[in-house]
Formats: C-alpha cells, sequence, structure tokens
C-alpha cells in the first residue's frame, strides 16, 4: 500500500477547513461554562446601566439610522451608518483601551485617529447564531429566511472596522458553499447598479470564460458583480448569472455572485451549488 | 492586497500576480512544503512549481479560497517530492505522520485500501472533520494537512503537547472505527 494515502487524502478536504485553519486559533471553552459567562454578563449589565444613570448625561447625543438615540454611533461615520460598540465614555477617556466581551465572542477594539485627530471608527468582530443575526438591529430583517437544505452554519459575523459595516453568513455543504453578506449602500456601489434590460452588465452568458479576456475593460467591475434593484429583479436575471466549471477536485455545482438593493441596504449573494430560482424566491422575499 | 485583487492579477495574466501571491502567502506554504519535505531547496522547488500551477490553472479557475487553493497544491508537489524518495531515504517525521495515520487501518499492507481512491477517501475524511469540534478541527488539519509538529500546535492553540496528542489520539481512534465501519479495512 501507498503508506501516505490518507495524508494524501487529506488534500481533499474541504477549502474552508483549511482556512480556518490558517487563522490564528482561540481555545473554545466547554459548553457548559456558558451559562456562568452568560449569568456573570448579566450582572456586569445590570451594573453598568446601574452606573451609566447616575453619571451626568454626555454632551453627544447621536441618533442611528433608525433614529434611535444612541451613544455609541462614531459622528464621522454618521452618513453611511456605520455603528459603534464601544462605550462613548470608555473610548473617549481612553481610546487605546481593548475590550473583550466573552460572553458573544465580541471583540472590540477602538482604532486610533485619522490623520486630521477624528476617531475613526471601532473593529468590532461578533460571531452570531442565526437567531441573533435576524435580530441585528440594522441588517437582521434581510438575514435569508431559510438556508439551503443540507447546509451547515459556517459563520455569522457582524463586523466593523473604519471601513466597513456588514453582517455576514457563511454556510456549507461538502464543497458548496453559500455567502450572504448585507451592508449599507455606498456612493461607490452606485457605478455598479444595473437595469435588468441592460443585458450587457450582467449576463454571463455572453462572456465565455476565461472572462478576462472576454470581457470589455469598462465593463469588468460590473459585470463582475453586478447591483440589480430589488424591484426590477428577475428570475432570468439571476440565472443569467449562474454558471458552472468543471473543476477537477471540486464540486460541480452552479456558481452566482452579485448584488441586490433594497433601498440604503446592499445584500451581496456569492454561492455555488444553489438553486437559482431558490436564491431568487429568497431575495424576493425581503422585497 | 484582497485575494479578489490578486485574483484579478492572474486573470488579466500580469506577472506581477505571482509577486504577490508570494509576498502575502510565500512564507506560510514554504512552511508547509517544508514541513512535509524536510529540505528548503525542495521546498522553494515545490513552492515555485505551485507558482507554476496556480498560474497555468488560473484563469478559467478562479478559487474561492485562494490560500487553501495554493496549499493544496503545494502539497501534493511536496507529497510527491516524498514519494520519490520512497526508493531511498524517507524522513522521519513524516514517516512518523503516515504511521500515526496508518494506524487507523488494521493492516498496513492492505490491498483494498490500495484501491480506494485519494479523492473518495478525502471526502470521507472530509466528513468526519466537520463531526469534530473546533478545537480538534484545528489540531487535527494542523497535524495531517500542514504537517505541523505537536509543538508546534501547542503554540499555535496555547493547549499543552500531552493534551494535544491525547486528542490526535481518541480523533484518530474515532476515525479508526469510521474507516471501520464504511469498510476501508480488512
Amino acid at each position: 500500500m501507498n503508506e501516505n494515502k490518507l495524508l494524501q487524502s487529506m488534500n481533499y478536504i474541504g477549502d474552508d477547513l483549511i482556512e480556518a485553519s490558517a487563522k490564528p486559533h482561540k481555545t473554545t471553552k466547554r459548553t457548559w461554562y456558558i451559562p456562568a459567562y452568560i449569568s456573570a454578563a448579566a450582572v456586569c449589565l445590570i451594573i453598568t446601566v446601574a452606573i451609566y444613570n447616575l453619571s451626568p448625561p454626555s454632551p453627544v447625543n447621536e441618533t442611528n439610522p433608525h433614529g434611535e438615540s444612541t451613544d455609541f454611533i462614531n459622528p464621522s461615520d454618521e452618513h453611511n451608518g456605520t455603528n459603534i460598540t464601544t462605550p462613548s465614555s470608555t473610548s473617549e477617556d481612553n481610546p487605546t483601551d481593548a475590550t473583550t466581551d466573552t460572553t458573544n465572542s465580541t471583540t472590540t477594539i477602538p482604532l486610533s485617529e485619522d490623520k486630521v485627530g477624528r476617531p475613526i471608527g471601532t473593529f468590532t468582530e461578533t460571531e452570531l447564531t442565526l437567531a441573533e443575526a435576524c435580530a441585528d438591529i440594522d441588517f437582521g430583517a434581510y438575514m435569508p429566511q431559510a438556508i439551503p437544505k443540507n447546509f451547515v452554519k459556517e459563520t455569522i459575523y457582524r463586523y466593523t472596522d473604519e471601513n466597513s459595516n456588514l453582517l455576514v453568513g457563511l454556510w456549507c455543504k461538502n464543497y458548496d458553499d453559500f455567502r450572504w453578506s448585507i451592508r449599507y449602500f455606498e456612493e461607490p456601489d452606485s457605478s455598479r447598479i444595473t437595469s435588468v434590460e441592460d443585458i450587457r452588465n450582467y449576463d454571463l452568458s455572453l462572456y465565455p470564460i476565461p472572462r478576462a479576456e472576454s470581457v470589455p475593460e469598462e465593463l469588468r467591475e460590473i459585470v463582475d458583480n453586478p447591483i440589480f434593484n430589488i424591484s426590477d429583479l428577475t428570475l432570468e436575471a439571476v440565472l443569467s448569472r449562474a454558471y458552472s466549471i468543471n473543476d477537477s477536485g471540486d464540486s460541480n455545482g452552479l456558481r452566482m455572485r452579485f448584488s441586490v438593493l433594497y433601498g440604503d441596504i446592499i445584500v451581496e449573494v456569492n454561492c455555488k451549488g444553489i438553486d437559482p430560482e431558490w436564491l431568487y424566491s429568497q431575495l424576493k422575499a425581503l422585497e | 492586497m484582497t485575494d479578489e485583487n490578486i485574483l484579478d492579477l492572474y486573470f488579466e495574466r500580469n506577472e506581477a500576480a505571482i509577486k504577490e501571491t508570494d509576498l502575502k502567502y510565500g512564507s506560510r506554504l514554504m512552511q508547509i512544503s517544508k514541513n512535509i519535505t524536510d529540505s528548503l531547496s525542495d521546498a522553494e522547488e515545490c513552492l515555485n512549481d505551485a507558482y507554476l500551477e496556480a498560474w497555468n490553472r488560473i484563469p478559467p479557475t478562479r478559487p474561492t479560497y485562494f490560500f487553501a487553493y495554493l496549499a493544496k497544491i503545494v502539497r501534493s508537489l511536496s507529497l510527491g517530492v516524498c514519494d520519490k524518495r520512497n526508493a531511498r531515504k524517507r524522513k522521519a517525521s513524516f514517516i512518523e505522520l503516515s504511521q500515526e495515520l496508518s494506524e487507523c487501518l488494521s493492516s498496513p499492507c492492505s490491498d483494498i485500501l490500495a484501491s480506494i481512491e485519494a479523492k473518495e477517501l478525502g471526502k470521507l475524511l472530509d466528513s468526519f472533520i466537520r463531526t469534530l469540534n473546533q478545537n480538534e478541527q484545528f489540531v487535527f488539519v494542523r497535524r495531517y494537512f500542514w504537517s505541523d509538529s505537536i509543538s508546534q500546535i501547542s503554540n499555535a492553540t496555547k493547549m499543552n503537547e500531552a493534551r494535544i496528542r491525547s486528542m490526535l489520539f481518541r480523533i484518530r481512534k474515532r476515525l479508526k472505527k469510521l474507516l471501520n465501519k464504511e469498510g476501508y479495512s480488512l
């Protein structure tokens, strides 16, 4: 026998497993600790609220994109709705502090100032359950209403930094994957918005692989990831984004990548092995 | 530079793609190859071959996970180098890794195993790894994909070496049970 057959077979494990092992590892705790952590966090929260109520009101009182009062908004990011989850008193007093909330795997690191001395945002990365993601005040309403059959959750993250503010979920099944990302519309996105009438902007059947040779330079960006208005989106448009690559060692599922605009929210879908009709119905259900 | 940007360079057939790939992932890929071949010169050769292979495959392929894609290529080439060495001298730590995994099968000289396609077995391994918890997945993939030593894994996970050894032992035991169940043993 070839003695290293099993070692060679390790080359066929999922790419996501390899990527996960390439990242710095945080040893997970045993689950029976969780209730204790939740209790401790609840006590801390009660104490924090009590202290907050006793302290004098903050001179800054911003509102988030939903019109709710909050102290956790970075004024410089208000235009695009970037949320900051660091208590303002802490970040203002000591911008170099880093806070880690172990109860829900939240990492919050206030970043430094920009060139003119304004705070430029806070890095937060919170791993969520599907239920928690659906409850997210900014983007929860745009989570998919169902997950493709037999797909297993890989990660759901609520992520912010000085450039990004998004909620992203990844589900996998063998070599297939389903990535669903939600964020606010930003000005640079406007160049990728297309009408379904303008098939040159998105219909992949017009552009044979290799697309580096078939897609005109001026259309490369929009063809790579077009944005459809949800009111405009048709099943034909979704079907025209689906293609497959017979790649050795990979599953031959249909691949799709495009974005959909719901008012000021963009949902980006990047998937392999998903039924286009199912995907279309999910996107339309959010309209 | 993001993976997407680097892949765009490949699609544009811009040779800067190789340079950017090397800048971003060169050291990690070299580590994988060196762990397997135990030779800096072989590892460098495998790495260069891997870049050429990536250049030839992209486009049309556009990997979703670029690092994993490269890691598989470099690992496959490195294992190939080891196979060529079989007739001569083999690397002790590589033999150790092979033996650890081959203990999952009741006979190291199984004809049945010889007939199993690596790909088919790989799928089984993939589904097995997904049944492991997060710590176990990390340790197992680091040990048997990256070919990391126990002490390297210990450094990466902050778990002591004894715990990692016993974790790997328990995982191999479960893998052996699964392989038996699937008929991959005598």
